[in-house]
């Protein structure tokens, strides 16, 4: 009897502690892919499934499916009644907000079903498209299976090579948002049709207070990522030092070593900008490095050209007076009393803050041929 | 999921408490109807069947130690009448009567087994007569039966070894393990010559253990020629062999050896406690040994280990281990067995280090595979999508739409089918088997995708499992992870992830309460010994590893 007992135990215990969320694959639908738009008073969101296609026939397209509904998560739930799988959100990879959505509403109201619900991942990619985000969607896929995956890769592979986006994902966007400064920046996406219909993701919008307030262009991206200390490589135009604006000498930089600093007096803000870069030569037109002289004075050149484009970012910054440089969450991890004091005011100093910059540039590399221009005869 | 199998375990309680019913209605009803003499014995029960037979057994069987316990008489007719009496319908006895002596008055009389004894043309008496003439006497025609006693008593040299045998009950024992018997008249003793030969197979490499690498000689089905092949590689006065004979019937000889300070006594002890207790049992193989002497007999995994080749044998040997042999087999058994030993094949010790250890290693996850992989599937694709890599899981998803079964079933079909397939291979004669495995391989791999009964990512899957039991050289621990994976693959089924985790909880603490012959099933991980890791997952360079003795760790006596 006893025997039977502890057996019964035993087994309940598996029973009651096991997983409950039984179900076969064939009865799931997976979404690749979300885009929340606002339509009226109510949102339109966009649901990209899987298709799944037996046996080998190519693979038929993922399709979209949308519904209208007052909250999210209604209508979330309620995609089951249109599709009769049941949807599974763990492999969602990317989120498309439409641009009018996003400078109107809520991003806590539009994003809370994706992190309270346990299905989704904290790190599903986030977007923000120009116009409605749902057309983004239909947008047909180059490499990838889908346009949600294509985004995501779209979004890694621009920040590593061309420094021309951002990578954020939910996770990422929380980390911003909760910060002190409560600013965010997401990856800016328009729609370009040429031969094809595609979708880069090129610049970053900028998230104050909840909502979308600015964009920046890829070059400013660029700038404003080497400000934040997360710039890694990236192509830069340097034109022509004796004035011919047709050529231009294309450099990749490197950022080497940075450092930004914040300094806070009364009221008043310097910020000492340090940047070691390394230039590589990728396309040489104008200059001819025939002395140490000429190289030294290019680098200077580069330096001026980066400053100034530095500038201009933090102009646009500091017109809008919002602080997407971080500098409010260096000065608060420096120290937290100093911020408390000036917290409420940050914005008005960031305004007026006064930016020193001290870079240096190194060209590195000519590419596998000397550092003149390869085809023009030599003189 | 849970709710079927409630509702099915309840039906099969029901047809159990049927089934009740109908025997003891039916009983009562055949008591109650007793003119109906034709429907009664069609209404017994097997059990009473079962116990008649047993009855009638007893009653009519004669005890056969007490038939043969005459002694031999002087008169030699009437020890032949006996003979003939004891191996009466044994065509393959045969008895042969001889006169020697002067004017050949001397009566002699032979037996033997011609079946044990098929090669041998040599006659013993005359062979025996020859050395009594040029030891004793002159001439052969004046030998006399007192003359043989005496030379046979003085222990006088002779060509053949000769042993005196006082009653019939050595007789039988001896005529029917191959020895040729002569009597002579008017004296109550025998002789005997020993002249076993049976055919047996030639040393060849053992096919379920070959290896590139190394000697290839293998055991054959004579004890004798199994023991000489250790013996002639541990020449050593330690190494120590005891021969008996068990069984009620068969008198199989038995063997077991081991080496003397090597060996460790409390588990030598406890092997011969356990080895004495098999006098009566009928044994045809060492498995019957391995069965009647291990400690947990319902566990799947093997306690002892099973070699064919001598140089496993005789490592073993020196490690500290009792080897089992039987005659009429080539399989050896070596006990005590640890559960990491199972993994080892001889091979590993005559590669190069590096070598050995990466297969090891190999092994190892080979076995991690056999075990979960069906399970983890499962669990997978059915509780936890989110851990299989997107790209992969549309891959899965599109082979899987279109698959009627639920992944457990499929699995249980794929699996099945496979052990279906090797089960089949190995049973059939040689030539059908190769048809076995093309039918099977189309079936397993075309067919099923073809027909819909399987997706392609499980046959990958079954694939795998099954190559991967493969690779462990113990074809029985294979086997135990082969059906330990059903269950594994229930609880995936029922519980996720989760129910995994406890299976394989359930299986660790099962190893870990092993003992073979005393000994922890588990050893050097539990109870932790650090020195021996190095012959565990890797192999470290021989010259580390062998010290002499062997298994010194096992010495805890001091050393001076």
């Amino acid at each position: 009897m006893r025997r039977f007992i502890v057996c019964l135990l035993t087994g309940l215990l598996f029973i009651l502690s096991g997983c409950w969320d039984q179900r076969e694959l064939i009865e799931r639908g997976f979404v690749l892919g979300a885009a929340i738009d606002e339509d009226e008073d109510q949102f339109e969101l966009t649901v990209q499934f899987y298709h799944p296609t037996p046996k080998e026939e190519g693979g038929e397209d993922p399709f979209n499916f949308n519904i209208n509904s007052e909250t999210i998560s209604e209508g979330a739930r309620n995609l089951v009644n249109h599709i009769g799988r049941r949807a599974n959100w763990s492999h969602m990879q990317t989120i498309i907000i439409g641009e009018d959505t996003a400078r109107t509403r809520n991003f806590s109201e539009l994003l809370d079903f994706f992190y309270r619900e346990q299905e989704p991942r904290a790190t599903t990619y986030i977007t923000i498209g120009q116009g409605k985000g749902s057309d983004y969607l239909d947008v047909k896929p180059l490499f990838e299976g889908s346009s949600g995956r294509q985004f995501r890769e779209i979004q890694r592979i621009s920040k590593e090579v061309t420094g021309h986006s951002m990578e954020t994902n939910l996770f990422d966007l929380a980390l911003q948002m909760k910060s002190e400064l409560g600013t965010a920046i997401i990856p800016y996406m328009t729609k370009v049709t040429k031969k094809s219909e595609t979708a880069p993701v090129l610049g970053v919008a900028i998230i104050k207070d909840d909502k979308m307030i600015d964009k920046l262009s890829g070059t400013e991206t660029q700038s404003l990522l080497m400000l934040r200390e997360e710039f890694q490589r990236g192509n830069v135009k340097v034109s022509c030092k004796n004035g011919n604006k047709k050529n231009v000498d294309n450099i990749e930089v490197f950022l080497l070593h940075s450092e930004v600093s914040p300094k806070v007096k009364g009221d008043t803000v310097a910020v000492n900008v340090f940047f070691q870069i390394q230039a590589d030569l990728r396309e040489l037109l104008c200059t001819k490095f025939e002395t140490v002289e000429v190289m030294k004075d290019f680098e200077a050149y580069i330096e001026r050209n980066i400053e100034e484009s530095l500038m201009n970012t933090i102009e646009k910054l500091q017109k809008n007076k919002v602080d997407a440089i971080n500098l409010g969450n260096k000065v608060y991890r420096d120290d937290p009393k100093l911020w408390a004091a000036v917290k409420d005011n940050w914005d008005e100093l960031f305004a007026k803050s006064q930016f020193v910059f001290d870079i240096s540039v190194e060209i590195d590399a000519s590419g596998i041929t000397n550092p003149k221009p390869f085809l023009k005869k030599a003189e | 999921m849970h709710l079927f199998i409630k509702i099915s375990y309840g039906c099969m309680l029901i047809l159990i408490q049927d089934n009740a019913i109908n025997e003891s209605t039916i009983n009562i009803l055949a008591s109650f109807i007793g003119g109906a003499a034709a429907m009664k014995p069609k209404k017994t029960s097997f059990k009473k069947i079962k116990k008649r037979t047993t009855e009638i057994s007893k009653e009519t069987l004669p005890d056969a130690a007490e038939a043969i316990s005459e002694t031999i008489s002087r008169d030699i007719s009437e020890n032949k009448k006996q003979i003939e009496e004891f191996f009466l319908n044994c065509d393959d006895i045969d008895t042969q009567e001889y006169r020697f002596g002067p004017d050949l008055s001397n009566k002699a009389l032979t037996v033997s087994c011609n079946t044990l004894i098929q090669d041998e043309k040599l006659n013993y008496l005359k062979s025996l007569l020859q050395d009594v003439v040029t030891h004793e006497v002159g001439p052969a025609t004046e030998i006399t039966v007192e003359q043989l006693k005496d030379f046979i008593f003085q222990k006088g040299v002779s060509a053949q070894t000769v042993e005196t045998l006082e009653n019939f009950e050595q007789i039988t024992e001896k005529v029917l393990q191959g020895h040729v018997i002569i009597f002579f008249d008017t004296w109550n003793k025998a002789l005997s010559f020993n002249a076993i030969s049976v055919e047996s197979r030639a040393v060849a490499e053992p096919t379920s253990e070959g290896v590139v690498q190394g000697p290839h000689e293998g055991t054959v089905e004579n004890l004798k020629k199994n023991i000489g092949l250790l013996r002639s590689r541990l020449q050593s006065r330690k190494f120590k062999m005891i021969t008996q004979h068990v069984g009620k019937e068969t008198k199989t000889e038995i063997a077991y050896g081991y080496l003397e300070g090597s060996v460790d006594p409390e588990v030598l002890e406890e092997f011969e406690k356990r080895i004495s207790k098999l006098k009566d049992m009928d044994i045809l193989e060492t498995s019957y040994i391995e069965e009647l002497i291990e400690d947990s007999a319902y566990s799947p995994f093997p306690q002892y280990r099973h070699t064919e080749r001598p140089d496993v044998a005789v490592p073993a040997l020196l490690d500290g281990k009792i080897i089992v042999m039987v005659q009429g087999t080539g399989s050896i058994l070596i006990c005590p067995a640890l559960y990491l030993e199972l993994f080892q094949s001889v091979e590993d010790y005559y590669q190069r280090t590096i070598i050995s250890t990466m297969i090891r290693l190999m092994r190892f996850i080979a076995v991690i595979i056999s075990l979960t992989l069906p399970s983890v599937y499962i669990a997978l694709s059915t509780f936890h999508p989110e851990m299989i890599p997107t790209v992969l899981l549309l891959a899965v998803l599109n082979t899987r739409e279109g698959i009627p079964f639920p992944a457990l079933v499929e699995a249980f079909i794929m699996v099945f089918f496979f052990e279906l397939m090797r089960e089949a291979g190995v049973r059939m004669p040689r030539p059908v088997g190769q048809a076995v495995s093309i039918v099977g391989a189309l079936i397993i791999g075309e067919a099923a995708i073809q027909a819909g009964i399987a997706s392609p990512i499980m046959v990958v899957v079954v694939a795998l499992t099954g190559i991967s039991s493969f690779a462990i050289p113990q074809y029985n621990l294979a086997i135990a992870y082969r059906i330990l994976q059903y269950p594994l693959m229930i609880l995936a089924a029922t519980l996720g992830g989760f129910g995994v985790m406890m299976g394989l909880l359930l299986i660790l603490l099962h190893l870990s309460s092993i003992r073979s012959l005393g000994t922890p099933y588990l050893a050097p991980f539990a109870p932790l010994r650090l020195r021996r890791l190095g012959d565990a997952f890797i192999r470290i360079p021989l010259k580390n590893l062998i010290k002499s003795p062997r298994n010194h760790h096992m010495h805890r006596y001091p050393k001076n």
